[in-house]
């Protein structure tokens, strides 16, 4: 009997040493399945997270969010902001092997201009047109200044994908995306991994470390991380802020951690239909008091074992526009009491909204009985993520813990939630002298105008406080340490050029 | 014999359409906007309306109803709104991925819930009894998750043996696919081995207490050979029906299992497919597992008259 264990603990160990897969290939864990894979209608990080692999942009983000060449070399701006031509990347060529150059550019920017059900028009709504000078240079024409485009064409929006490709397989495109980035897409099984390899003809395929890249979608996160530390997978991302110490105690793992572009908070309902009819839609004086009943630390650490960044404003500080002279102000619970009372009230009810996510409903739950100790009676209401997101939409809610992505640049977030007429403001805020200063920003090239436009800005919204930022989410990923050359960049996507095998 | 089969091939048609109409009526009635949860974070109207239209989204029910039948009749299941690829391919992926889940859980539920089962019945009162009932109460409420962050943890952080989770297809490598399927098998196989473990028990119970059992005694007959060649057969006949329905559920997909494991399965396909409304992708795998789970219980009865001598007249 002992023999026979003795045996078949062999036999495993022996069939288990020959599951490591060859040195080459990176494992790499996802959280979610990704959705559509082209650009033009993805729609979920997992998805960006294997584009970073699959297609290049025109221009790219560095750590500290700064616009930095990718398939254009260099760009410049006209005198009066309203046309930008880029100098495009000489020799490059699509996964099929044709050529990119400046038509395929004003392919790919009118394909997503047009396509019907494209996620990127209101990224690339600017550009009036595309002009293709010569082979390698480009002009975009914009219907009014808008310094924030080259931020947008960082993300998807600037990815170029085979024009060839993508007229032949219009409707299957997504089933076989064909781009110019580093790796060539291989095979997906859905909801299993999607393998990618390397692609020879790479622009800068010298610094590409890995042979073949495997993204497996492994939902949960305690059990990514632990095939990660298994040495079934090489690399997971986001990984829980409570399984850090596990990543920090294994001397084989690597964590990987930065500062990202995302940001919670609790919008309030002040505009938009019947909902908006409460003490705290009504009364601006009332959500500041809210906002001193909370201490955002406090929801940091006790939720998110103090990993994630506490902050008072939706654009993150690892932005060169963020304003650090508007601190967060500390707890203070006397303070809200007496501007309930000056209010005319004692106990302030009001209905938190949030999907019920583990994160979100601890949050929630903190929040609660922090406000109900400065005299908020909170309710809490959970929904699934889909009914939450219709609610939302219609502005079916008295107050919502929002989740944004954020953007490289602030221009997107904060026109989306409190210009008047912004995508995301289905809380109805709406101030005439922000709308003309958040106007006034994007047209403005010069950094530190800029910038202060951001502070006046920021003033403003944080005095209304039609919304209460929380806190940015950070970036964790845990790695073998055998996985070389990582670096963290505040969208939070692994870049493969400079990552290898080390020893 | 064969009117039985025929009655129940005969069913099996509209049961199934039945489910399907079923299936698409509650996912209908689930709150929330499809085509919101599609257009991704900025959700622009224009697109949200594209899609509201292309996926008939506004059309009445009985109308996307009989839009989706047709395209099936034709063999078309559709495209999966989220990845856009064709979910007869991803159906295609996951049903043998999903029958060798539920085909090697049941091995397991076998190998473990019959012996113990009998020797329990054979030895009731004893210490290996009340052994094999704590057995079944742990592998009746011992959650599927628990257990199997439990193995991972165990066999492969600590000990290195089994690959922590994936899925290896056996045309890439048999070895491989089997250690894949070592830990997911266990843990749904503990699962279904309790219950089969008491059933077989108490059949077993009411078997050695029958008339023939006790003549068979008073031929002479040695013990091993009335448990093996009397008890055992007359006892087994609820089992195998049992068995066979649950295998029937095996095939359904096990959502916590597959999740732990990152098995690519029906079970997580169709919870997200749910979570997603991708309506097309629910009711592809909702219909193929209300055909095989139709099927098991024909398997079943059919046995079950097979294995029971009086009821084949």
């Amino acid at each position: 009997m002992k023999r026979t264990g003795t045996a078949l603990a062999a036999i495993l160990m022996i069939a288990s040493g020959l599951v490591s897969a060859s040195a080459a290939t990176l494992r790499v864990g996802i959280q979610d399945d990704p959705d559509a894979l082209d650009p033009a209608l993805s729609g979920t990080y997992s998805g960006r997270f294997v584009f970073a692999a699959l297609c290049d942009k025109l221009v790219d983000i560095s750590p500290d969010l700064k616009i930095v060449p990718q398939l254009a070399e260099a760009w410049e701006w006209s005198a009066d902001g309203k046309s930008i031509t880029f100098m495009l990347r000489k020799n490059v060529t699509f996964h099929d092997g044709t050529a990119f150059d400046a038509a395929a550019v004003k392919f790919n920017i009118e394909r997503m201009k047009t396509m019907p059900d494209s996620k990127r028009k209101a990224e690339l709504a600017p550009i009036a047109s595309v002009e293709a000078l010569a082979a390698d240079k480009v002009k975009f024409n914009l219907s009014e200044p808008f310094v924030p485009l080259l931020a947008n064409l960082s993300d998807r929006a600037g990815m170029m994908v085979s024009p060839k490709a993508a007229t032949e397989k219009a409707g299957e495109f997504a089933a076989a995306p064909v781009c110019a980035g580093p790796y060539q897409f291989a095979e997906r099984k859905s909801r299993d991994l999607i393998r990618v390899k390397k692609y020879p003809g790479y622009w800068n395929a010298a610094r590409v470390g890995y042979d073949e890249v495997v993204y497996y979608y492994v939902p949960d996160s305690t059990v990514r991380l632990s095939r990660v530390r298994a040495g079934d997978l090489d690399l997971a991302e986001r990984i829980a802020p409570t399984d850090l110490k596990t990543v920090r105690d294994d001397p084989n793992l690597a964590l990987h951690s930065g500062q990202g572009l995302a940001v919670s908070h609790l919008m309030f309902n002040v505009g938009a239909g019947a909902k908006a009819d409460t003490p705290l839609g009504k009364n601006s004086t009332l959500r500041q008091a809210f906002e001193l009943a909370i201490d955002r630390n406090v929801i940091n650490r006790v939720a998110f074992n103090g990993e994630f960044l506490a902050d008072n404003q939706m654009i993150p500080p690892s932005s060169p526009f963020y304003d650090s002279a508007r601190k967060a102000p500390a707890r203070d619970v006397g303070k809200a009491k007496a501007m309930i009372a000056a209010a005319g009230m004692t106990r302030v009810p009001v209905e938190i909204q949030y999907e019920n996510t583990a994160g979100d409903s601890r949050v929630a739950q903190i929040i609660q009985s922090m406000a109900g100790e400065a005299g908020f009676d909170v309710k809490l209401l959970p929904m699934e993520t889909t009914t939450a997101i219709e609610r939302y939409m219609n502005g079916n809610f008295e107050a919502y813990i929002g989740n944004w992505s954020g953007r490289a640049d602030p221009d997107p977030t904060l026109v989306a939630f409190f210009s008047c007429a912004g995508s995301q403001n289905v809380n109805k805020y709406c101030n005439k002298d922000l709308d003309a200063i958040l106007n006034q920003a994007r047209g403005e090239a010069d950094e530190a105008k800029r910038k202060a436009l951001y502070a006046k800005a920021t003033d403003i919204y944080l005095t209304a406080l039609s919304s209460i930022p929380l806190h940015h989410p950070n970036w964790f990923f845990a790695a073998r340490k055998s996985v070389g050359g990582i670096v963290m960049v505040p969208d939070g996507l692994l870049r493969l050029v400079g990552v290898g095998p080390v020893n | 014999m064969k009117t039985l089969l025929l009655r129940r091939l005969a069913v099996l048609l509209p049961t199934l359409l039945l489910v399907s109409m079923m299936v698409f009526g509650l996912l209908k009635l689930l709150p929330g906007d499809p085509a919101l949860a599609l257009a991704g974070e900025e959700r622009n109207p224009e697109v949200v309306e594209y899609l509201r239209q292309k996926y008939r989204f506004n059309d009445p029910i009985p109308v996307q109803y009989a839009v989706w039948l047709k395209a099936l009749v034709h063999g078309d299941f559709g495209t999966s709104v989220r990845t856009r690829l064709p979910i007869g391919t991803m159906l295609a992926e996951k049903l043998p991925v999903t029958v060798e889940l539920a085909i090697l859980s049941m091995l397991v539920a076998l190998l473990v819930g019959l012996p113990i089962g009998i020797f329990a019945a054979l030895g009731r009162g004893t210490p290996f009894d009340y052994g094999a009932s704590l057995f079944g109460l742990a592998g009746l409420s011992i959650p599927h998750f628990w257990l199997g962050i439990m193995l991972i943890l165990l066999f492969s952080v600590n000990l290195g043996w089994l690959p922590a989770g994936g899925f290896v297809p056996p045309s890439e490598s048999v070895g491989r696919n089997l250690l894949s399927m070592l830990m997911p098998s266990l843990v749904l196989g503990t699962g279904t081995a309790a219950i089969m473990m008491r059933h077989v028990r108490s059949a077993m119970i009411e078997a050695m207490k029958q008339d023939y059992v006790r003549t068979a005694r008073a031929k002479g007959v040695r013990e091993s050979t009335i448990v093996l060649r009397h008890a055992l057969p007359n006892a087994l006949i609820p089992v195998v029906t049992l068995g066979t329905l649950q295998f029937g559920e095996l095939l359904a997909g096990a959502v916590l299992t597959e999740q732990v494991f990152s098995i690519p399965g029906f079970g997580k396909m169709v919870v997200d497919g749910v979570f997603s409304r991708d309506y097309a992708v629910v009711q592809a795998v909702v219909l193929c597992t209300a055909a095989v789970f139709l099927l098991m219980s024909l398997i079943a009865d059919v046995a079950y008259v097979l294995l029971n001598p009086r009821l084949r007249s």
